[in-house]
């Protein structure tokens, strides 16, 4: 089955994840900017950085027939330092521009502090300038009930923000609900430790729906599987559910979020349109 | 296209597993035990404990029930009570 990873950072991956992903059936990705496991001392870093998912991550996706995508910003971690973050947002409305920008993000909270919270404020309202799609990191472990809900908390706040035009990633069980409840798109991530397991995804997709909600693998430089969607994928088979709604939910709900954004050149291929059709 | 699972295939299906689970937490639990009987008393085993209860419970959010244990509480004060350190 084709399918979308909307959430993996492809920089932290080899070229050999590439091909092992598009023989599993992946025919694109969309890349969030995030922290790369260091704080990065200078504006002219993450000038590079992005770069570097402009330009040649795309290139380097296109060599196995994935169509590459990507999010630019300041991530939560190093938002508490709001200097810097401000000379980044500075930077962002170039990087907006590129062929492959489809919003701003990862953005969101990661300790749950003022200085990120001003941050995250700060880049939503430079999305608002420009119309951007949204895509939100919600914190870790014991910081994530109270971060999620303190995030729909300044999102309710800003009377620009269409819940149609965000998601919200890294749902769980205990936060599912209230960002669902509030008319945004939400993401799964799964790890083989934290967040969620694929067979924890599926329970979630048969206690909440299919609408609104993608999966993804957030494969990065930590412990994580950047075919962790084709496991999401076997697990909805082995419990009986219909390839229409595995499809809908690993290819067509990306699809239709990402198309809200002006820079979503994804082309179907004729293979693709012809398996939509079996 | 597979077909969806019989209730007693899903229970074979996932009984091993969660045996399998219960038996790791098991012999963690013994593991921190035999290096020092002290570990047991940790900040974070009350949680640990609390989310094993929890797994006794009738109804449809155990999961959740076990997340909220180990989570922080929302402060709906919030955008008041905290304070920033920069800029």
């Amino acid at each position: 089955m084709y399918y979308i990873d909307p959430h993996v950072h492809m920089v932290s991956r080899v070229t050999d994840d590439y091909e092992r992903m598009a023989k599993a059936g992946c025919v694109a990705v969309s890349e969030p900017a995030f922290w790369a496991g260091y704080d990065r001392g200078s504006a002219e870093s993450f000038a590079d950085y992005f770069r570097l998912l402009t330009d040649f991550e795309p290139k380097r996706a296109s060599t196995f027939g994935i169509q590459h995508f990507t999010w630019i910003c300041i991530n939560a971690k190093e938002a508490e330092n709001v200097s810097l973050s401000r000379e980044v947002i500075k930077l962002m409305p170039e990087f907006l521009e590129c062929p492959n920008v489809l919003g701003v993000g990862e953005i969101g909270l990661n300790k749950n502090t003022r200085n990120e919270a001003t941050i995250f404020q700060e880049q939503v309202a430079l999305a608002m300038k420009t119309d951007e799609l949204i895509l939100i990191h919600t914190p870790h472990l014991e910081d994530k009930l109270p971060g999620t809900k303190m995030i729909l908390d300044m999102l309710h706040g800003d009377s620009r923000v269409n819940p149609q035009r965000v998601c919200v990633d890294h749902v769980e069980e205990h936060t599912i609900g209230p960002v669902l409840d509030s008319g945004f798109w939400c993401g799964m991530t799964l790890y083989p430790i934290t967040k969620c397991t694929p067979a924890r995804a599926v329970d979630m997709i048969e206690n909440f729906g299919d609408d609104r909600i993608m999966v993804n693998s957030a494969g990065d430089w930590g412990p994580s599987n950047p075919l962790a969607v084709p496991d999401f994928i076997h697990e909805m088979r082995m419990r009986g559910h219909a390839e229409h709604k595995i499809r809908k939910i690993v290819y067509e709900n990306p699809v239709a979020f990402f198309s809200q954004s002006r820079n979503w050149t994804f082309e179907r291929t004729e293979s693709l349109q012809s398996a939509s059709s079996e | 296209m597979s077909k969806p699972l019989t209730p007693a295939e899903l229970f074979q299906r996932e009984f091993l597993p969660m045996r399998g689970k219960l038996l790791e937490v098991a012999a963690a639990l013994d593991r921190l035990e035999r290096k020092d009987p002290l570990l047991l008393d940790y900040p974070g085993m009350d949680q640990i404990a609390k989310a094993i209860e929890a797994l006794s419970q009738n109804g449809q959010a155990r999961a959740e029930t076990v997340q909220k244990i180990f989570s922080l509480t929302y402060n709906p004060d919030w955008n008041t009570d905290i304070s920033g350190t920069d800029g």
